[in-house]
């Protein structure tokens, strides 16, 4: 017993120094490996065995042999076999030292690699969010409860950040760090106001432009603080820009002036709830034509509830990007519907 | 010298908010007064200022408070302050509608404590309408519009629902918004197990059954033109 452990243990410390000489060398080692077994089983077979039985029980003998276990590793009955016991005994516990330790170590170093935001992101169609601050985690439960995937850059890892959220460490504005992020295969990018990056626009805006230049049809949504600076925003052909404060400031009043309205504003705004949330919807192209009356009642009938509609700018192209669309709450319901439009609706959450 | 205004707003505290709170309030006609240290740049004419911390008596006092319908409490970086705030106003003024802004929703039971009416959460809000505007493109426009009282567009009102509409149907009371031209979407009620809340823990019932009868009291929630 005292001998086998010794022996255990021997040919461990070889495995590893053996590991330690071939560390980058996997697939060279797994081929010698697999090789080794290959030939041992099938000597196993032929010389301890005589082909009788199945070769899956001599491979079963030899992968036994490799850890010092069962009646073949203890009492070969030919001299090949002595042989093979020998030779298992070194290099294949060598060889299977290596492989181990090689699995082990890129598994570590992938996790690490994640866990320290250093790795690159293989989502495709996930929304990145671009800079960090106070409305991160809403944000990314928002956006999880719609089943989006999510990848976040930003200087530090934030805390308690969610096992399913991709994080790249790095400035949101660093090319190397959107690509890591995946931007080249996102569908929209989310540009946070990130007060360790200054306490202004501009590096939302330069994180703007980097977006922009590198996928400009990746859809953009930019939190602003000051309105002069949304001409810059628009430069850097972003597409959609939120200024927080006065939307905070809207909703405030609205809460102060319509007593009990602060529930039904929260229910309408959130969509990672069990009730209800805005949406838009492309007017299906039949209903060119027709009267507002008739889109709304086809609303109606699939159980939503149609409040509003979308249009792009007069004067401007219908290729207008869609943030740039106009707002008709309410239009009247004998009014054409004149394509392309979307149509607003306040639809059932999933839950 | 004190504020002399009645049924006016009074901010309480000052942050990146007050300017546009400030129009808002401004632009719907209603009557303000700023209780902050220091004075905040830009403050318009007609405006009531008094310095002062907005946790202490006397400056909520000098802004009027006991005459006032609302007061709004803007938060800072911390909660704490804009509790004892919410304290002070409460404890001055019980019946004025009060309105806090807070960080962290584990904080909203301190407020509740100091019998605040309304608390929101500015993170979490536009956390959800930066959500719905990036799922939703295009979509921000018509938000904006109707989240503003201060535009020429459209926005959010409730109403006490009058007492006819007691035991008719939820379709006949919307019926009747429309024909006033308002857009009805829904209704504010409150909850059964506790029908005695504040309006503002009222439970809304977005886009309900048109069949369902009008049990008061209620409110009705429209979206009207400014």
């Amino acid at each position: 017993m005292a001998n086998r452990f010794t022996k255990t243990v021997k040919n461990a410390k070889r495995g590893l120094s053996f590991s330690k000489k071939f560390k980058h060398r996997l697939l060279g080692s797994l081929i010698l490996f697999l090789v080794l077994l290959a030939v041992c089983t099938l000597a196993v077979w032929w010389q301890e065995r005589n082909f009788q039985g199945s070769w899956l029980d001599a491979l079963w003998s030899v992968l036994f042999t490799l850890i010092g276990q069962g009646e073949f590793a203890s009492a070969p009955r030919t001299f090949v076999g002595r042989i093979i016991v020998f030779l298992l005994s070194i290099f294949g516990v060598a060889l299977f030292g290596v492989v181990f330790a090689e699995v082990m170590q890129r598994l570590i170093n992938s996790r690490l690699k994640e866990m320290l935001g250093m790795s690159i992101c293989k989502f495709d169609g996930h929304i990145m969010i671009c800079g960090w601050n106070e409305r991160g985690p809403h944000l990314i439960r928002q956006l999880t409860a719609s089943g989006r995937q999510i990848a976040v850059i930003a200087e530090d890892r934030p805390k308690d950040l969610h096992g399913d959220v991709f994080f790249v460490q790095g400035s949101p504005s660093d090319r190397e760090a959107l690509i890591k992020g995946g931007i080249m295969k996102a569908r929209a990018a989310i540009l946070l106001w990130d007060p360790n990056l200054g306490d202004d626009d501009s590096r939302t805006i330069l994180t703007g432009l980097a977006v922009e230049s590198m996928r400009p049809e990746v859809y953009t949504v930019m939190e602003l603080h000051n309105p002069e600076n949304e001409h810059y925003a628009r430069y850097a052909q972003v597409d959609d820009i939120l200024y927080t404060d006065s939307l905070i400031a809207d909703i405030t009043a609205m809460c102060t002036h319509y007593e009990g309205i602060s529930s039904f504003i929260r229910d309408i705004l959130s969509t990672s709830d069990d009730g209800h949330s805005f949406a838009s919807f492309d007017v299906p192209s039949n209903f060119a034509g027709r009267t507002m009356r008739e889109l709304f009642e086809h609303y109606r009938a699939q159980g939503v509830l149609p409040i509003g509609v979308i249009v792009p700018p007069e004067g401007g192209t219908e290729e207008a990007p869609a943030a740039e669309w106009r707002s008709r709450v309410n239009p009247s319901r004998d009014e054409t519907v004149a394509l392309p439009m979307k149509a607003v609706c306040i639809v059932k959450n999933n839950g | 010298m004190s504020c002399d205004f009645e049924g006016h707003v009074v901010l309480c505290g000052w942050n990146a908010r007050g300017p546009h709170l400030l129009s808002q309030l401004l632009s719907s006609g209603q009557r303000v007064a700023v209780v902050a240290d220091p004075l905040p740049e830009g403050l318009p004419e007609g405006v009531f200022f008094v310095k002062g911390n907005p946790s202490k008596q006397e400056p909520l006092i000098e802004a009027g408070l006991k005459k006032a319908k609302s007061a709004i409490i803007l938060g800072g970086a911390e909660d704490a302050q804009a509790i004892l705030t919410g304290l002070a106003v409460e404890s001055i003024a019980p019946e004025v509608y009060s309105v806090m802004e807070l960080h962290d929703p584990a904080n909203e039971r301190y407020a509740r404590y100091a019998h605040v009416d309304d608390v929101l959460y500015a993170d979490s809000l536009i956390a959800d309408i930066t959500g719905i505007c990036t799922h939703y493109e295009g979509l921000s426009s018509f938000i904006k519009d109707i989240l503003s009282t201060a535009d020429d567009g459209h926005s959010f009102a409730s109403f006490d629902v009058p007492e006819e509409f007691a035991g008719r149907t939820v379709g006949q009371l919307f019926e009747h918004y429309q024909s006033q031209g308002l857009l009805p979407v829904g209704l504010t009620v409150p909850p059964e197990e506790a029908p005695e809340l504040p309006v503002a823990q009222w439970q809304s019932y977005v886009d309900p059954p048109l069949e369902e009868s009008i049990t008061l009291p209620m409110k009705v929630v429209c979206i009207k033109k400014n």
